[in-house]
C-alpha cells in the first residue's frame, strides 16, 4: 500500500481562447466541491480577468482561486518556466491545504501549448466547434496526447456548421486510445462525465498511479499527401 | 574555482527562473520609448545597488537571515517585496537543484522571506563565484528585466533594447565594484526612490496588467 500523496492533484486545462477553460474549471469545481477540495490558479493574459469570472460564479471561495502573471507568454508560464505556476500552487496549498485538487488553467493560447509534467499531473485540452471543425485533424500535442481531450460547444455546432462526429472521429484517429468527450457546459450530464473523469485521475494519484504523460511541445511530422505519421528518423531536413 | 559559464548560465533569461512574468517596473512606470533608458540607469544606481550590495555580502558569506532583513527594510513597497521573495523562491528551485548540498538548503529551511538577491548571492557562492560576479549578475538582470520587458510594453525594436542594454553595461561594471567593495561591517546603501516606489505600489492593484512587476 502506497502513501497517500502529500500533495493536491494538479490538472492542467489548456486549449486555444476561448474555448470553455474557464467555463469548465468553474462546471468542474460546480460538481466536485461538496466532495473534495479545490483550487483553482489561472494565467491571465490581463491580470485576473479568468480569476475574477470564477470567482464571481461563486463555486469556490474567493481565496481559493489564485491567478498568475505570464508577462504575455502564457506559453512559457505552463511549459518551459513554470515557476511562477508551482510557487501559486504551493502557496494555495500552504494557505488553503490539505487540497485534493488544484486545477490550473492555462492562458489560451496555440494547439502547441501543454503542461510541463512538473506543473500538470494530468491535462484535459478544450478545443471547440465555433473554432473550426477541422482543428482535430490538424493535430498537435494537446489534441492528439493530452489525457483528456473535451470538444466543447457542441450545442452550437449546427448554428456555426461544424460536424462534431467530424471532429470526434478525426480525434478517435489520432488518440491511440486516449479519451475524447464531446460537451455542451450547459448540459449537465456532460459535465458530471468530465468530473467523473477528474475522479479517476485522482483515484489514480491516491493509489501512487499516475505518472504524468507529457504530450510534449511537438506535434510529430505529418505528411499531407499520404497522412500518415513518420516516426522513423528523417533522411532529409524539416524546416518547421 | 569559478566557472564563467556558470554565472552565463545564472544571467541566461532562458533559464527557469520566473523573471519572464516581471518588467522590471517599466509597465509600472508607464513611460515612452525615449525614456527608458534615463529609467534603466536610475534603478541601477538605486534599487539596483541595493540588490547588488545584498547579492555581494551573501556571496561574501555574511548571514543570509540578516540580509533578508536589511534588503526588505530597504524595499518599502509590499508588492516589490513579494515579488522579490517569488523571483527568489524561483531561484532557490534551481539553487537547490544545481547545488543540493551546499547552505542553500538551510537556508531554504530557515529562511521565511527568501528574497532574489540573498538567494542569488548564496547560489553564486554555492558556484564559487566573487561577490563582484555576484553583484554583476543582479544589476544585469535587473537592466535585462526591464530591457526584454520594453518591446512588450512599448513601440519599439528590440534590437533597440538590447542597444539600450549594452548601454549601461559600464554602469553596470561600475556598481558591481561598489557593491563588491562593502565589507561586512560597512553599512549597505538605502538609497530611496519614492516615485518608483508609489508607481508600483499603484501598479500592484491596477487591473490591465500584463506583469507581476
Ligand atoms: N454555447 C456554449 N458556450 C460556451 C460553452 N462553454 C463555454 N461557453 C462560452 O464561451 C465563452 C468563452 O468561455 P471561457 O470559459 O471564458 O473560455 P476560456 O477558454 O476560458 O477563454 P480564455 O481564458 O479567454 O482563453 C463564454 O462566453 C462562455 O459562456 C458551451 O458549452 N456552449
Ligand atoms: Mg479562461
Amino acid at each position: 500500500m502506497s502513501a497517500e500523496p502529500e500533495r493536491a492533484l494538479r490538472v492542467g486545462i489548456a486549449g486555444p481562447v476561448g474555448t470553455g477553460k474557464s467555463s469548465l474549471a468553474a462546471a468542474l469545481c460546480g460538481a466536485l466541491s461538496d466532495e473534495l477540495r479545490l483550487g483553482v490558479v489561472t494565467n491571465d493574459i490581463y491580470t485576473d480577468e479568468d480569476a475574477r469570472f470564477l470567482r464571481s460564479q461563486g463555486v469556490l471561495a474567493p481565496e481559493r482561486i489564485v491567478a498568475v502573471q505570464t508577462g504575455c507568454c502564457p506559453h512559457t508560464a505552463i511549459r518551459d518556466d513554470v515557476s511562477e505556476n508551482l510557487l501559486a500552487v504551493e502557496t494555495l496549498e500552504a494557505a488553503e491545504g490539505p487540497l485534493d485538487i488544484v486545477f490550473v488553467e492555462s492562458g489560451g493560447d496555440n494547439l502547441t501549448a501543454t503542461f510541463s509534467p512538473a506543473l500538470a499531473d494530468t491535462q484535459i485540452f478544450v478545443l471547440d466547434c465555433a473554432g473550426g471543425d477541422d482543428v482535430p485533424r490538424k493535430g498537435g500535442p494537446g489534441v492528439e496526447r493530452a489525457d483528456l481531450l473535451v470538444i466543447n460547444k457542441i450545442d452550437i455546432a449546427p448554428l456555426v456548421g461544424a460536424s462534431v462526429e467530424r471532429m470526434v472521429s478525426d480525434a478517435n484517429d489520432r488518440r491511440e486510445g486516449r479519451p475524447t468527450f464531446p460537451t455542451s457546459l450547459r448540459a449537465p450530464d456532460d459535465v458530471v462525465r468530465v468530473a467523473d473523469w477528474v475522479r479517476g485521475e485522482l483515484a489514480r494519484h491516491r493509489a501512487g498511479e499516475l505518472v504524468p504523460a507529457d504530450p510534449g511541445p511537438m506535434a510529430p511530422h505529418v505528411h499531407a499527401a499520404d497522412d500518415h505519421h513518420h516516426d522513423h528518423e528523417h533522411s532529409h531536413a524539416h524546416t518547421h | 574555482m569559478a566557472s564563467s559559464a556558470l554565472e552565463l548560465l545564472l544571467a541566461d533569461g532562458r533559464t527557469p527562473t520566473g523573471g519572464f512574468a516581471h518588467s522590471g517596473g517599466l509597465e509600472a512606470a508607464g513611460l515612452t520609448a525615449p525614456e527608458v533608458p534615463h529609467f534603466l540607469r536610475a534603478r541601477l544606481r538605486t534599487v539596483g545597488l541595493i540588490d547588488a550590495s545584498v547579492a555581494a555580502r551573501a556571496a561574501a558569506g555574511d548571514d543570509p537571515l540578516e540580509l533578508d532583513d536589511a534588503w526588505a527594510a530597504r524595499t518599502p513597497v509590499p508588492a516589490l517585496r513579494d515579488a522579490g521573495r517569488r523571483l527568489g523562491r524561483a531561484l532557490l528551485r534551481l539553487g537547490l537543484r544545481l547545488w543540493p548540498d551546499s547552505p542553500l538548503d538551510s537556508y531554504a529551511a530557515a529562511s521565511a522571506t527568501t528574497p532574489r538577491p540573498v538567494v542569488l548571492g548564496l547560489a553564486g557562492r554555492a558556484a564559487g563565484m566573487e561577490p563582484i560576479a555576484a553583484a554583476r549578475l543582479s544589476l544585469y538582470d535587473d537592466a535585462a528585466t526591464v530591457t526584454s520587458a520594453a518591446p512588450k510594453l512599448l513601440a519599439v525594436d528590440a534590437l533597440d533594447t538590447a542597444a539600450w542594454l549594452a548601454g549601461v553595461a559600464p554602469l553596470i561594471d561600475a556598481l558591481a565594484a561598489r557593491a563588491a567593495a562593502l565589507g561586512p561591517t560597512d553599512p549597505l546603501p538605502a538609497p530611496s526612490t519614492p516615485l518608483l516606489d508609489r508607481r508600483a505600489h499603484a501598479h500592484h492593484t491596477e487591473d490591465r496588467r500584463l506583469f507581476v512587476s
